[in-house]
């Protein structure tokens, strides 16, 4: 039996359901929500694995299943007329803390997530949390690099508004 | 300077000689080098919270186990390529299907769909020899008035057939090879809600529709399908290369389309 040629790609998935969970509460909010899309993108991303190229980032190609799943699940949500409660779940703002001050520090900076559109929130995800470039960001998004540069400003002054940050 | 010049000389997204005329304004300019400052403040915020861990440890525990065993299994390429399902290694269930890509279905999804799936002629799960999948789901085309709502009902829109299941349209599709394609649900006082697709076989012989797609689903208290059981449909439609969802404008004139 010849063994399977070595390949990094169920691990490299495994140690990003962190961040696609986090994307996915940047989308969804409600947490129950998340978890469904966090399962959809592992589903379609083992489906597709041949289509992926290791040459690209394996996040940002998981993040553009994840939020093309989301864009399907709104669309399905809307036209079943099934109110999915994405605004007033607090759930996307717990999280664990070990030091007190970073945990101080972690809830006023997701409290003032929490509180910015649904874009906004998006985009800083993309590009301040996953480290993305801007191109990256675009592409998962699917818009102009340009429209995440204005969109991506707009929501760090709104940021820094909300957290007193000069 | 506008604030995504500035924005991205604190991302680092410059060309060096842009950022050389930024840096040289913040030297001199106050508010340009204070903006500077809150746009890196804004995202070493955020950098503080990535050490935060999102995700529940047993969600973690299982989803990286369905990924390890999805991972493993190996099929060559060409035993799958002949659409020859005998080749499958066993544990596997290899679904030829009209689209470009023959795979292998991991088993625990397979299982999810065994549930419902084998009815139609567009699908068909299992070795040779062994009996159909049939479940409650095959009942699905025989509603009196169903193929009649499937070529004129709009998404979005709901009737209740003569038999008194409720019909709800949920969505339309090309499918890979161009046949108009519909999703709905189907909702009986005494049975499953039903998520099916359902394929327009334009060639006028046997019967207008033909359903691909369906799963029983324990519906949510609207009755509805919930959204955690659409998974398996969704994933279906992305390997089948079903198309984006039709507008309603594109659907009107596919449903006019159909008309003999």
């Amino acid at each position: 039996m010849p063994s399977p040629a070595p390949d990094s790609f169920a691990d490299d998935l495994i140690a990003l359901l962190p961040n696609l969970r986090r994307f996915a509460l940047s989308l969804a909010r409600a947490g129950d929500v998340a978890d469904d899309l966090v399962q959809i993108t592992v589903e379609r991303a083992l489906m597709a694995r041949d289509r992926y190229d290791p040459a690209a980032r394996l996040d940002a190609w998981c993040f553009r299943i994840l939020k093309n799943a989301w864009i399907d699940m709104t669309r399905r949500t809307r036209i079943r007329g099934v109110s999915v409660d994405v605004h007033d779940t607090p759930e996307a703002a717990v999280t664990s803390g070990t030091e007190s001050e970073d945990r101080l520090m972690v809830d006023q900076v997701l409290g003032a997530m929490a509180g910015l559109s649904d874009d906004h929130r998006e985009v800083l995800t993309l590009v301040c949390l996953e480290e993305m470039s801007y191109a990256e960001a675009a592409e998962v998004i699917g818009v102009p690099k340009g429209t995440v540069m204005s969109r991506l400003a707009r929501a760090r002054a709104a940021l820094a508004e909300k957290l007193g940050i000069g | 300077m506008d604030d995504e010049t500035l924005m991205a000389y604190a991302d680092g997204e410059l060309d060096p000689a842009t950022a050389a005329q930024v840096a040289a304004a913040a030297a001199t300019d106050r508010d340009v080098a204070a903006r500077i400052e809150m746009f890196r403040r804004t995202r070493a915020a955020l950098a503080a919270h990535r050490s935060a861990p999102p995700l529940p440890d047993a969600m973690a525990e299982r989803l990286a186990e369905r990924i390890r065993s999805a991972a493993a299994p190996v099929v060559a390429p060409a035993a799958v390529a002949t659409a020859e399902p005998a080749a499958a290694p066993s544990g596997a269930t290899v679904v030829p299907l009209p689209a470009h890509r023959p795979l292998v279905w991991p088993v625990a999804l397979a299982a999810s769909l065994a549930l419902a799936v084998g009815l139609g002629t567009g699908l068909q799960l299992g070795a040779p020899g062994e009996a159909p999948v049939r479940g409650a789901a095959v009942t699905a085309l025989d509603a009196p008035g169903l193929p009649e709502a499937l070529a004129t009902l709009p998404a979005g829109d709901r009737t209740t057939l003569p038999d008194g299941t409720e019909l709800a349209m949920v969505a339309s599709f090309r499918g890979p090879d161009g046949a108009l394609c519909r999703e709905f649900e189907t909702v009986r006082a005494d049975a499953d809600t039903l998520v099916s697709v359902a394929c327009h076989d334009g060639s006028g012989t046997g019967p207008a529709w033909d359903v691909r797609f369906a799963l029983a689903a324990a519906p949510d208290s609207g009755g509805y399908a919930p959204a955690s059981s659409i998974e398996a449909l969704e994933v279906w439609l992305d390997v089948t290369g079903m198309g984006e969802s039709l507008t309603l404008e594109d659907e009107a004139a596919a449903l006019a389309g159909l008309a003999p």
